[in-house]
């Protein structure tokens, strides 16, 4: 597989903490020169930790990291581009207002007397890097008026001009479109044929199979395997993806209860295509998928935040799927944000405030509010979720983050809603908020009601519904019952199991 | 770590009363400002200048507690001012030409609230800041109001329009109370109505207001249109008072209300604030304005310390938010 021979970059025994947590545990890993070097793992596996190490953004506790034999103490941005490592995020990393030639020599532009550009140069020189490459791209076009893989192979080529020996890419297919996907990996062949190693990180295994020569797979901050990537099965490598399956706790069976929501062939162009699935009374379907999957589109278009364009929601016996949010709200369906800080709650007002936004109805007479009753119903609400604040009137930026969740829940909880749509209601809340969380969540159940909840979270998803639903690039590809299915089945789906189809060797 | 967290949270929240002034530190330098300006000038605490300086705030302080109630909400207006001149100048051609006073009090009414809808129309509906969208209708409304009067002064406006600014019931001038009753009412509109407490959700945070369901764009139109309603009346109270209607009259009053409004502790982003900070805030320039006259400073200075006054201010504000 390596025939080009020795290897660029050693990391030996590399570990690193947040606030006393290890997250990484002593990882080992070699890049071979030329070699496109897969890294897997779910999320929270440590790849993104490990990659910031890698560009200086992180430091290491410990641990040895040798680039081209040389050991490297204390890797910071600028050591890591002077060593050639050079990391393409996902968000890119170009300035949009300039041109392709401009970003492309970006701390480096030619410049004669007085500072002046020479533009004809600039220019010039990035042709040449343009063409080395075989990209039909004109130097003078600005960066913001391309596509996303265009933009991508600007940053690849501006890789190439700095002399990289390393590149690393997160997820770089992530917003391309088919024939950007090919075209990337043209890309890839090329600098391996330039000596460039690549460490490719991608939740899609049939791109792993398609361009890497090696893989690697990470689970819970440990390397777990090192192989040739033909030297593996595709559910070997998502077997020590998932590990060993644990015995869950899961949620009982329900008694089948009437369809509450039924969606038939949901689309929104660009985001999913031809979603079905019925909601029962005291039902919780799951969505599981990467980041980007749509599952999260899916629910804020039945919320009627991003409205579908094709496809119904009945609900109560009608089409629903054109209403607006607010009319859904007085029919009895909502949603409930991630990033709780950001947009679920309003953080300079108080528990009370925050707790009858969705319900004002209930606590105004006419135009007037009446705030004993407010407070009567938020103080009801804290004690029955047990929220811990000093006075239904502390400002809710003053609780901890598993108290304002249940603060934002409690928006909702206070008026008599069916369908709960939820979008990773345990993000960043501590192991006892989260139980406090699934609590009510089963209380919700008992009343009869429906949720289709959003995690990251596999353990969360197995624990906590009764079906799982599995969203990759759009489209629903697998429908679970949650009892008889397993961590691995759900992530095979989730991260594709296309055939393998080498793009070059 | 709840103990050690909730140790430093403040004992009453945010609904306790909106006149209870959470700005003790601007108050605190209105004090100090008070006895240094009246040991320095004895004159200053006398009834006729207590009254005096009553009198002048009066224009801004309305004006003000609008803007106070679309600062919480999030918005902000820089047309107020010219808005003022365009109001000024109409009302003033209308009763140039004859027509009774109390027509053109209630022309100006509505035109303030409907320079306050387009506003309002143009933050709600596209997604550019309305700083920048208010700046350029304050110099649309600035060139209406030279349009309007050829850039010269309509003055003697008659006795029946000049009584709002000249009224007195008992010793108090009229335009004293008509401020307070401003703030009355834009204080209990806050504390007491439904729309109030949507103001400072808006403010807070305009998504999660969006997701529970709660019409923001109207609101925020409406918001403009409170506002545009008290720049309307501030504009008739002091053409009023002066008896002339003036095309660049209300020139620097955009500035002077949004600083007594951010003096009086609301942040630019809203969801914070109330009319008795706002109140700190509009007494404080007045006293400044009234302490260096008496004092006989030069009033290029009165510019320099109100500047000082507004950064001050901030200052505080920004360290009592980070300290908790």
């Amino acid at each position: 597989m390596d025939a080009r021979g020795d290897t660029v970059l050693q990391i030996r025994g590399v570990s690193k903490s947040f606030s006393g947590v290890e997250v990484l545990h002593g990882v080992d890993l070699d890049l071979a020169r030329g070699s496109v070097h897969a890294l897997v793992g779910e999320n929270g596996a440590g790849k993104s930790t490990l990659i910031k190490i890698l560009s200086g953004v992180h430091r290491r506790d410990g641990g040895e990291i040798r680039v081209e034999g040389r050991s490297v103490e204390a890797l910071t941005p600028r050591l890591a581009q002077a060593l050639g490592i050079v990391t393409i995020y996902q968000e890119r990393n170009l300035i949009p207002h300039l041109s392709v030639g401009e970003n492309i020599l970006l701390g480096d532009v030619p410049v004669g007397f007085l500072t002046v550009v020479q533009w004809g140069r600039l220019f010039d020189r990035a042709a040449e890097i343009l063409a080395n490459l075989n990209l039909a791209l004109d130097p003078r076009q600005m960066v913001v008026n391309l596509a996303p893989g265009d933009q991508q192979a600007v940053e690849i080529a501006k890789a190439l001009y700095k002399k990289a020996r390393i590149v690393i890419m997160d997820e770089p297919t992530a917003s391309l479109s088919g024939a950007e996907i090919d075209n990337l990996f043209r890309l890839i062949c090329r600098l391996q044929g330039e000596g460039v190693s690549v460490i490719y990180i991608s939740h899609r295994l049939d791109e792993v199979y398609q361009i890497a020569d090696t893989v690697s797979v990470l689970r819970d901050g440990a390397k777990i395997l090192t192989s040739p990537t033909a030297g593996m099965t595709k559910d070997q490598l998502v077997k020590a993806m998932v590990g060993e399956e644990l015995a869950f706790t899961k949620l009982g069976s329900f008694a089948r209860g009437e369809t509450l929501l039924n969606v038939e062939s949901l689309s929104r162009h660009g985001a999913f295509q031809e979603v079905s699935f019925a909601l029962r009374r005291g039902m919780v379907i799951g969505f599981a998928g990467a980041v980007g999957s749509g599952r999260t589109q899916v629910l804020r278009s039945i919320a009627g935040i991003e409205p579908s364009d094709g496809g119904r929601v009945l609900f109560g016996g009608e089409d629903v799927s054109q209403k607006p949010l607010a009319e859904l709200i007085q029919r009895g369906i909502c949603f409930v944000p991630g990033e709780r800080d950001a947009r679920g709650l309003i953080l300079s007002m108080s528990v009370a405030g925050n707790t009858s936004l969705a319900s004002l109805d209930a606590v105004t007479r006419g135009p007037l509010m009446d705030l004993a009753r407010e407070r009567r119903i938020a103080e009801d609400s804290v004690r029955s979720l047990d929220i811990q604040a000093r006075s239904v009137l502390q400002e809710v930026q003053y609780l901890s983050g598993g108290n304002r969740q249940k603060v934002m829940l409690s928006k909702w909880l206070c008026r008599g809603l069916e369908v709960f749509l939820l979008d990773e209601p345990t993000q960043g809340v501590d192991v006892g908020a989260r139980e406090e969380i699934h609590r009510i969540m089963k209380k919700l159940l008992e009343e009869g009601k429906g949720i289709l909840m959003v995690s990251s979270d596999l353990d969360e998803l197995m624990n906590m519904s009764h079906a799982i639903a599995v969203m990759n690039r759009g489209r629903l590809v697998a429908f679970l019952e949650t009892e008889k299915t397993n961590r691995q089945e759900v992530l095979s789906y989730a991260i594709g199991t296309t055939s393998p189809n080498p793009a070059c060797r | 770590m709840p103990s050690a967290q909730q140790a430093r949270i403040p004992p009453a929240g945010r609904w306790k009363g909106a006149f209870d002034i959470q700005q003790w530190g601007i108050v605190f330098v209105l004090i100090v400002l008070v006895v240094v300006i009246s040991i320095a000038s004895p004159v200053f605490l006398s009834p006729r200048n207590i009254r005096n300086v009553l009198q002048q705030v009066s224009t801004l302080g309305i004006l003000s507690m609008g803007m106070t109630v679309l600062m919480i909400s999030g918005g902000i207006d820089l047309s107020v001012g010219s808005s003022i001149s365009t109001v000024a100048v109409i009302a003033g051609t209308m009763l140039k030409a004859g027509l009774p006073a109390e027509l053109a009090i209630v022309t100006g009414l509505i035109l303030g609230c409907a320079i306050g809808g387009i506003n309002g129309l143009l933050a709600a509906f596209t997604r550019a800041h309305p700083f920048i969208l208010t700046l350029g209708t304050m110099t649309i409304f600035q060139g209406v109001a030279i349009i309007i009067t050829q850039g010269f002064p309509i003055t003697d406006l008659g006795r029946r329009f000049e009584f709002i600014g000249g009224a007195m019931l008992g010793p108090i001038p009229f335009i004293v109370l008509l401020f307070f009753l401003v703030m009355v009412v834009c204080g209990l509109l806050l504390r007491y109505l439904r729309i109030g407490r949507i103001a400072y959700a808006i403010g807070g945070n305009e998504y999660t207001t969006y997701l529970a369901g709660i019409p923001v764009k109207r609101y925020k139109i409406l918001f403009y249109v409170i506002c545009g309603f008290f720049t309307g009346l501030a504009g008739l109270v002091l053409a009023s008072r002066i008896s002339s209607a003036i095309p660049n009259m209300g020139t620097g009053f955009e500035m002077n209300s949004i600083g007594a409004a951010v003096i009086g502790g609301i942040p630019l982003t809203g969801g914070r604030g109330n009319v008795g900070g706002t109140l700190t805030g509009v007494l404080l320039l007045g006293i400044i304005a009234n302490g260096l006259n008496l004092l006989h400073v030069d009033a290029s200075w009165q510019y320099v310390v109100t500047g000082l006054i507004i950064v001050i201010a901030v200052i505080i504000h920004e360290q009592r938010l980070r300290r908790r």
